[in-house]
């Protein structure tokens, strides 16, 4: 099986592997690796570029997922998908509900509750078909989702990332319910990237990484060590190093910060100047708070954060500008930058409260100006027209305007998050060449990122992130990336897994 | 000056494409009437352009109804709905004539230019609390400017039916203004005044204030996306907020240019809709000041057309309400097409 996405990313290389009837398989890789469009390939959202699927023995290409859902495939994505203010049993029954209906179109509402019952109770679960959705619990909620497909007699069921929504103790309870499942003879599907959870659970892993099937190993053969290994891949080239040029005066602080949700907790770090700090981790551990927490966009419940001595935790998103710090967003689409609006309007856009382009009118010569060098500067490709559309150009050049737009802050701090997520290694390596002049000036950079390669080329020391926390910390040269993905895949350090010691 | 030039001539020919799918049922439309089209087509014209009383009638309708397109439009740049234009005039033709009856300043232009800006801030007003809520409490905007509009006509009704009924009139109805406030007509037999020119001069106002000022560009970068506005350092609810508030004055402002240069008082049934013929006006200029005249002008050559088609032909003068829901239909089925889905 192939995929190879319109704008040229190859999402799966390809992969082949094999599910058995009535086992536990899971699915294991970073995110970005490939795990969410092969199981949107088998569920009949995505159409594969090549390769086939056999299902049964029997030719499968679903075009739609009602084909997937009439031969048995389940799907229960990360996002739940139920109505809040009706009952559990009317959340299941939904869209089947005209078997329960009289001639005059009235829902027997006994007989759809009494189905429903009977199928928690085979799964000795403690939910009452009458509750009310919005009364629930997270965990039960997805227990819910999870009823909706084995109520539809799915045989075969995928479970995407179940456990990131769950609170480490909803955990245990959980992956009972998932054994459940398969003890009525149902074969899931398991994605994580959660190794505790992964041996705890399955039978057999699949590895993927970037777009291959590493391989398809049975628990026993296997350890988590290992496959954090094949996961992370530690074949990493460190062709580069750091830059050198850390000072020793400290420019950001971070004192114990937490949020609301618990997503981050306690977190603090220094950040020296001319220092670039990597935040390594798998997708989904706080990296997204981190950066909304910096950016002024996240109500913390504690901590504080200091920019050059002077606290900006009570400052919003415009005063820590101001205050010196410059943001590269993770989502350039969605919130870097305005895709409808024209590159110029693009470059201006919080450089306009600078008086760059004057007070009240806009000076369209300093606007033109600034903009042209930046799109010189960052070699961004808009065929010397810069009032196009920024929806026209490519994503690699997208992210050279907004990473270009954002050093032109000559910040004291830039907070960057993936900023070379999904660019071409020409962009990605102009990308990396700016941070390095920018901390030669005496700025710092938080380098959040999901490429490991990429923070252990370039940052001067690395925290690692596993459920909000900071794991560990390493400063170059003193690098191992294996031992940072046995944190990054919670193997080690995690406090509060109750599986992170075997 | 600093826009997408693709982007806009895309939207012109879509615009266009809309027009004639308008007109081609129109044209069914008043054929089904008994009436040929292009007869019929004819007296609309002849009626609202054929000779220059009847072009500056045209012109004299679209005062209220440029403006209330404006009151749609500004809002709309930074994703704002305001469908409360309809109460927000009348507000502003209640506080012009508030004015023009109580007070007088002693010269006439000191007169019109207060009781301009007091219709202003009373359109303001009546647009300023569904700004706050929303802003505050997420209360839909698209809701309460809706809801405002009939609470308005209510007070408005109770306001001139009670504390300011003019005590010589049988009907309900504010006094007259005072003469000194008084917008003169222009030419003999012709409503047509300057009234027409401070339309055009708002809207002038607004395309300069769209593209050349700072702030003009925040509404606009607030509408295309609030997030990235926020991560900018644009703030975002007091950017909305202040578009409401433009676009409740320029709905005010409409009110009490109708009241100083025509009603010169506010009776029962004020205003036939215009708030909401407004709203239809912006849809279809894609809220673009300099697109909403174009437009302006040919709902209102419509709606002059239409009294002669009357006149000349069995096709009764309601025709035009028939044909003005033709455009509501298709401006709905066009608009997801052209401009695409967007948060309110």
């Amino acid at each position: 099986m192939s995929k190879t996405y319109p704008n040229g990313l190859e999402a799966l290389r390809e992969v082949s592997f094999e599910v058995r009837k009535g086992e536990i398989h899971a699915i294991v890789g970073e995110n970005g690796a490939g795990k969410s469009t092969l199981m949107n390939i088998l569920f009949g959202l995505i159409k594969p570029t090549s390769g086939e699927i056999l299902f049964n023995n029997n030719h499968f290409s679903p075009k739609h997922p009602s084909e997937a859902i009439d031969l048995g495939i389940g799907m229960v994505h990360q996002h739940f998908k139920l109505v809040q203010s009706i009952t559990v049993a009317e959340n299941i029954v939904l869209g089947m509900e005209n078997r329960f209906q009289s001639k005059l179109r009235r829902v027997d509402r006994e007989a759809m509750n009494e189905s429903v019952a009977s199928l928690i109770d085979r799964l000795r679960m403690s939910i009452s078909p009458d509750d009310r959705i919005d009364s629930l619990p997270i965990s039960k909620r997805q227990q819910v989702e999870i009823l909706k497909v084995l109520y539809r007699e799915a045989d075969f069921v995928i479970l995407d990332e179940p456990t990131a929504v769950l609170a480490p103790n909803e955990v245990e309870d959980f992956l009972e319910f998932v054994r459940g499942i398969r003890e009525m003879g149902k074969t899931v599907i398991f994605i994580s990237h959660r190794l505790g959870e992964v041996f705890s659970l399955a039978d057999r892993i699949t590895i993927l990484r970037r777009g291959n099937v590493i391989g398809t190993f049975d628990k026993r053969d296997v350890d988590r060590e290992s496959v954090a290994n094949m996961m992370i891949g530690t074949a990493t080239d460190l062709s580069e190093d750091p830059p050198d040029c850390l000072g020793n005066e400290s420019v950001l602080s971070v004192e114990g910060i937490s949020d609301v949700s618990g997503t981050i907790r306690d977190l603090s770090f220094q950040l020296r100047e001319g220092e670039i700090l990597g935040f390594a981790g798998v997708g989904g551990n706080g990296q997204e708070e981190l950066f909304e927490a910096l950016a002024g966009s996240l109500r913390l419940v504690s901590g504080d954060i200091r920019l050059v001595g002077s606290s900006i935790s009570s400052l919003d998103t415009l005063e820590r500008r101001r205050a010196g710090l410059a943001l590269i967003t993770d989502d350039r689409m969605g919130k870097g930058l305005a895709p409808d609006r024209s590159i110029v309007e693009n470059c201006m856009a919080g450089h306009h409260k600078f008086g760059k382009f004057g007070k009240w009118l806009i000076k369209d010569t300093d606007a033109r100006s600034f903009t042209e060098s930046i799109v010189a500067d960052y070699d961004v490709r808009c065929g010397k027209n810069i009032k196009t559309a920024v929806r026209a150009l490519s994503g690699g050049n997208m992210q050279k305007l907004l990473v270009g737009r954002e050093i032109a802050y000559e910040p004291v701090v830039l907070v960057a998050a993936q900023p070379t997520a999904g660019v071409d290694v020409a962009a990605k390596k102009l990308i990396h060449d700016s941070f390095r002049r920018l901390v030669k000036t005496g700025s710092g950079v938080i380098l959040i990122s999901g490429d490991l390669e990429e923070i252990m080329g370039l940052a001067n020391r690395i925290i690692v992130l596993y459920r909000g926390r900071a794991v560990t910390e390493m400063t170059h040269p003193h690098y191992d990336p294996t031992e940072i993905s046995y944190y990054m895949t919670g193997i080690r350090g995690a406090q509060d897994d109750r599986y992170s010691h075997s | 000056m600093i826009g997408t030039r693709t982007l806009s001539f895309r939207k012109l020919l879509l615009s266009l494409l809309l027009v004639l799918c308008i007109l081609s049922v129109w044209a069914l439309i008043i054929w089904f009437g008994g009436e040929s089209p292009f007869k019929g087509f004819r007296y609309i014209i002849e009626g609202s352009l054929g000779n220059h009383y009847q072009f500056l009638s045209t012109l004299n309708k679209m005062v209220p109804l440029i403006l209330a397109a404006a009151a749609v439009a500004v809002p709309a740049w930074t994703g704002m709905w305001n469908i409360g234009g309809e109460g927000q005039l009348l507000l502003g033709a209640f506080g012009a004539a508030l004015v023009g009856f109580s007070i007088d300043f002693g010269v006439g232009l000191v007169n019109i230019v207060v009781a301009l800006i007091v219709s202003a801030a009373f359109g303001m007003a009546w647009a300023a609390w569904p700004a706050f809520f929303k802003i505050k409490l997420r209360m839909d905007e698209v809701v309460t400017t809706l809801m405002g509009n009939y609470i308005a006509a209510q007070l408005i009704a109770y306001l001139i039916n009670n504390p300011f009924r003019d005590p010589r009139s049988p009907l309900a109805q504010t006094p007259y203004i005072k003469s000194s406030f008084v917008i003169p007509y222009l030419f003999e037999g012709s409503q047509f005044s300057a009234t027409f020119f401070v339309a055009i001069g708002m809207v002038l106002v607004l395309f300069i204030f769209r593209k050349r000022f700072i702030t003009g560009y925040e509404f606009d970068i607030t509408g295309s996306n609030p997030v990235f506005a926020g991560l900018s350092g644009i703030r975002v609810k007091k950017t909305k907020l202040l578009s409401m508030l433009i676009g409740g004055a320029l709905a005010g402002l409409a009110g009490g240019l109708l009241v100083l240069g025509m009603t010169q008082r506010v009776m029962q049934s004020f205003s036939p809709g215009y708030g909401f013929t407004g709203l239809l006006i912006c849809l279809l200029a894609f809220n673009d000041p300099l697109l909403i005249v174009g437009i302006a002008f040919l709902f209102s050559a419509l709606q002059t057309g239409s009294v002669n088609l009357q006149l000349f032909t069995s096709v009764p003068a309601e025709i035009s309400g028939v044909l003005q829901a033709v455009m509501v239909l298709f401006v709905a089925a066009f608009k997801t097409f052209i401009v695409g889905r967007r948060e309110g």
